[in-house]
């Protein structure tokens, strides 16, 4: 009797045992639950710190870029750091500054590369620490790198088509070409050619000085040169120049015979396509452009596989501007 | 069902107790799962539909009171400002000033149209864009079309007027039919009041949703006045259901977008038609809904395996007993009455434990009864068999003792004699029946000389025995008749008979064996006389082997099987009977005879 007592008390003890286990199991799995839980919440709450490395001293005139970036910012919880140069398209300072905010713990870059070949092999470099997202490039060689940016190539046939229904093509036009400093853009200009470069057809380039007055003046000179046909800017800000240019000498009544046609889009840009100062504008959609680059950059920051991405872009005159499509490029809708 | 019975027919009390309360329990448990579940997704879909009305319903406040006070402005401005006015007299101007400056905060411009799309007079003044074809405008087209409403366009830029600071200005335009007086005359025109879109922001940001929930307006077809991510929207980066969701009635529904539920709802806002939207992503209640139910079944999981462990408890409190009920029950089956039945548990098993206990006593009484019967039987059979013997054996014994005296054999009728009384002795041994195998050699030694007497010389006898077992039980008077068989069914009409017999030890186990070299038998006839199959047809006397099988069921009475007598016979050879016993020291039955 004594053994079965002691048999019958092991017993239990052994089921005590084993019911412990099993609570000790549940709680350890419901721990591991609730830890692994935290941790997603508190990954899902991270803020992702993303560097903007522009190009210039300021984006006061890409506002609407500004705006598609810090919408992304808002809806993927990223915290924005914009990182300007002292010297406008300074390649080495933009080098300098895009390794010094991946050693300074930035989850991503986000870059508008100078026009400079020597921007393409430190990208590299960095893109192999963190993910690098290049906006806009005018140069070459970031193959495996994720571009976001529009169709350079396709917007300069487009605006070259417009050039040519709006009948300034004919036989022996001449097309001139002008750009900020250091911001050609070669395949809009490939695009450009390809629709327009026929034979008698002279296509010439000029680069504007980095000096306001002197652009202007460059500007003046080359719309004031006689038998002048066709003025195309490459960027919003060679455009301005020339149609303030333009708009100037109208209301000092000289005659401008030259057409301006332009890439680019500030509310000064829009002013002066509606006052016939510019005829046709190719505008991109900058705020997809913004929006994207951080969607990609914490894309890869999330190890998820990206490739580069177009964003739209319009042709638009004075008739078009306030057509629905082409007013939410135009006036981009800041509510950010 | 029948194959349920038929599963738990074979299985035990415990097996069942546990698996009928297990189930019964585990669904009670996911059906009160079912129940709190269902109960908590609707008290939270309600809760957020509640939420969500609430915020609209204070959107539609604001709205409504932002677009009254539009309303009031346009018509202030038309029965108060235009239709007291002559256009000639000019001071319609300075009373739109005023009214313009009173609401600069919400409003972008008011302006006056004539029918054909000229300007009148405007707030602030500023130069019409020569570019503006007012007639081409959809709102100066839907005015004069509805002379009677007042109409809310879409957002849009404002293209009429050049900024002072060369801005672009997003406005929603409120334009109506007018009456213009001009000399006396009245003409048609068209008041324009372009509201501030950023006040429209600024009333849909301030609401009261969760993080991922959202508010935007439509007007009555759907198209997009206000959207958080009306860029988005119309960089295709973000799609609405604004078509489908205008639709709607006022209420609150459920719907998928881009695999997405959502519960949506909807509230028209009076006289614009325009529609309030509130949107919250039904992620949010799946995400709350999947962490109540990993808690709840971690809970559910926890009481589960705690009402286990209580339902183990408890079947086996009732089955354990039952089953050590079983355990004797099938001990006494296999013939083991020896059981002590102590049963614990509920009173019905201990007062069926106790009613099995006295059945057992009752029977290991009976059984204890039928033996002590069936030995006084045996005894009985077996004193009468002595007494048959005893009187021929004692008669013939004296009658040779007389013979010798005669004779003048004194020397062998004393020896005879004293044989005699040695062998009554140890018949007699004060009433027992197990003594040494020492006494029984002895008692059979004591026969064999008072028959080599008898039978002058025909009979040659050896015994020999292990001293070890000298000392060892046996039963009374088991040798003597064996070797009295083997001399009158052996040795009678022989010449030169011989009988040994050998005591010995193998293992636990003590064998005697009476061996004869008679005429022996057939194995067959050796097996039946122990079987008692054997019929007596040769006339021989003596031969029905009683006297055998009690000596066997003596043995088997006292010490069980295996243990008894054995016969190996061979024709013309001889026979050997050999008796099989425990060998046991003689001291382990002092007393209990």
């Amino acid at each position: 009797m004594i053994s079965r007592g002691r048999s019958e008390f092991q017993m239990n003890r052994k089921k005590a045992l084993v019911f412990l286990l099993l609570i000790g199991l549940l709680c350890t799995t419901f721990f591991v639950y609730s830890k692994l839980r935290w941790t997603a919440k508190a990954k899902s709450s991270e803020v992702y710190e993303i560097s903007v490395v522009c190009r210039g001293k300021d984006m006061e005139d890409r506002a609407s870029l500004k705006a598609g970036i810090n919408q992304a910012a808002d809806d993927l919880s990223a915290e924005v750091n914009y990182i300007t140069l002292s010297k406008k398209n300074d390649a080495a300072q933009q080098i300098s500054a895009m390794k010094r905010e991946a050693g300074s713990g930035a989850n991503a870059i986000l870059i508008f590369p100078a026009d400079s070949e020597s921007i393409v092999e430190p990208v590299h470099q960095v893109a192999g620490k963190i993910p690098v997202v290049v906006l806009q490039p005018y140069v070459q060689g970031f193959s495996g790198i994720c571009t976001v940016s529009c169709d350079e190539f396709k917007l300069g046939e487009s605006l070259a088509q417009k050039i040519i229904s709006d009948g300034n093509a004919g036989h022996s036009a001449d097309f001139h070409i002008i750009y900020q400093a250091h911001q050609s853009n070669p395949q809009l200009i490939k695009g450009l050619a390809g629709v327009l470069g026929k034979p008698g057809v002279v296509i010439s380039e000029t680069e504007l000085p980095d000096d306001r007055d002197r652009a202007y003046d460059t500007a003046k000179s080359i719309l004031m040169q006689k038998g002048r046909g066709n003025v195309i800017a490459l960027d919003s800000g060679s455009l301005e120049t020339a149609g303030k240019v333009k708009s100037d000498l109208v209301q000092a009544g000289v005659a401008v015979p030259a057409k301006i046609y332009g890439a680019g889009r500030t509310d000064s840009v829009v002013s002066l396509l509606e006052n016939n100062a510019v005829e046709a504008v190719g505008a991109e959609d900058e705020y997809s452009l913004g929006y994207l680059g951080v969607k990609m950059a914490i894309d890869g920051i999330h190890k998820k596989s990206t490739k580069s991405i177009n964003v739209n872009y319009v042709i638009a005159d004075k008739t078009n501007m306030y057509k629905p499509q082409n007013e939410y490029i135009l006036f981009p809708f800041l509510n950010h | 069902m029948k194959m349920l019975k038929r599963f738990l027919h074979k299985k035990s009390i415990q097996f069942v107790i546990s698996i009928s309360f297990t189930v019964v329990m585990i669904l009670g448990l996911l059906l009160m799962a079912v129940l709190l579940s269902n109960q908590y997704v609707s008290s939270m879909t309600k809760s957020i539909s509640e939420n969500n009305k609430r915020t609209v319903d204070q959107i539609d406040l604001n709205l409504s009171s932002y677009l009254r006070s539009m309303m009031r402005t346009s018509d202030s401005m038309y029965y108060h400002v235009i239709k007291n006015s002559d256009l000639k007299s000019g001071n319609i101007n300075s009373q739109m000033d005023l009214l313009y400056e009173t609401n600069r905060d919400d409003l972008a411009s008011i302006a006056v149209f004539s029918d054909n799309g000229n300007v009148i007079t405007a707030e602030p003044l500023s130069g019409l864009k020569p570019s503006a074809n007012v007639k081409e405008q959809e709102w100066f087209k839907s005015a004069q079309a509805q002379i009677e409403n007042l109409h809310f366009s879409t957002p849009h830029v404002e293209n009429l007027f050049f900024a002072p600071d060369g801005s672009y200005q997003w406005v929603i335009s409120l334009s109506r039919y007018v009456e213009l007086t001009e000399d006396g005359s009245v003409h048609p025109g068209v008041l324009l009041v372009d509201m501030n879109f950023s006040r429209i922001e600024q009333i849909c940001k301030n609401n009261s949703l969760n993080t991922a929930g959202f508010v935007y307006i439509t007007d009555g077809s759907g198209e997009i006045i206000y959207h958080p991510k009306q860029s988005l929207i119309y960089s295709n980066l973000f799609h609405e259901n604004n078509r489908a969701d205008a639709k709607h009635d006022d209420g609150t529904f459920l719907e998928t977008l881009d695999g997405q539920k959502r519960l949506v709802t909807v509230k028209t806002v009076g006289y614009t038609g325009w529609k309030i939207i509130a949107v919250e992503p039904f992620q949010d209640i799946d995400t709350l809904y999947s962490h109540f139910f990993i808690y709840a079944a971690f809970i559910a999981v926890c009481v589960m395996l705690v009402l286990v462990f209580i339902n183990l408890f408890i079947s086996s409190r009732i089955a354990d007993p039952i089953e050590k009920l079983e355990g004797y029950m099938k001990k006494i089956e296999g013939g083991d009455f020896d059981q002590n039945i102590e049963v614990s548990g509920s009173y019905e098993i201990e007062h069926l434990g106790k009613a099995i206990n006295s059945m057992v006593q009752r029977i290991r009484k009976l059984m204890k009864d039928i033996i002590e019967e069936q030995e006084a039987k045996r005894r009985s059979e077996l004193n009468a068999l002595q007494a048959q013997i005893n009187p021929h054996f004692l008669y013939n014994t004296l009658d040779s003792v007389v013979w010798m005296t005669e004779n003048g054999h004194y020397k062998e009728a004393e020896c005879m004699v004293t044989s005699l009384a040695k062998f009554f002795r140890i018949s007699l041994s004060k009433g027992k029946n197990i003594i040494s195998v020492a006494d029984e050699l002895e008692h059979a030694r004591n026969y064999l000389i008072i028959q080599s007497y008898r039978y002058a010389d025909k009979v040659h006898y050896s015994i020999k025995a292990e001293p070890e077992v000298m000392n060892c039980a046996t039963i009374k008077l088991i040798v003597q008749p064996l070797v009295e068989n083997s001399i009158c069914h052996g040795m009678e009409y022989m010449d030169d008979g011989k009988i040994s017999i050998s005591a010995y030890k193998k293992g636990d186990d003590l064998y005697i064996d009476v061996a004869d070299n008679g005429p022996g038998m057939p194995q067959e006839q050796a097996d039946s006389l122990l079987s008692g199959k054997l019929q007596d047809t040769t006339g021989n006397k003596g031969g029905s082997g009683i006297g055998i099988r009690n000596i066997q069921e003596r043995i088997r009475l006292y010490f069980g099987e295996p243990y008894g007598l054995s016969i190996h016979s061979e024709p013309d050879v001889g026979t050997t009977a050999r008796i099989h016993l425990p060998a046991k020291p003689l001291d382990d039955f002092k007393g209990k005879e």
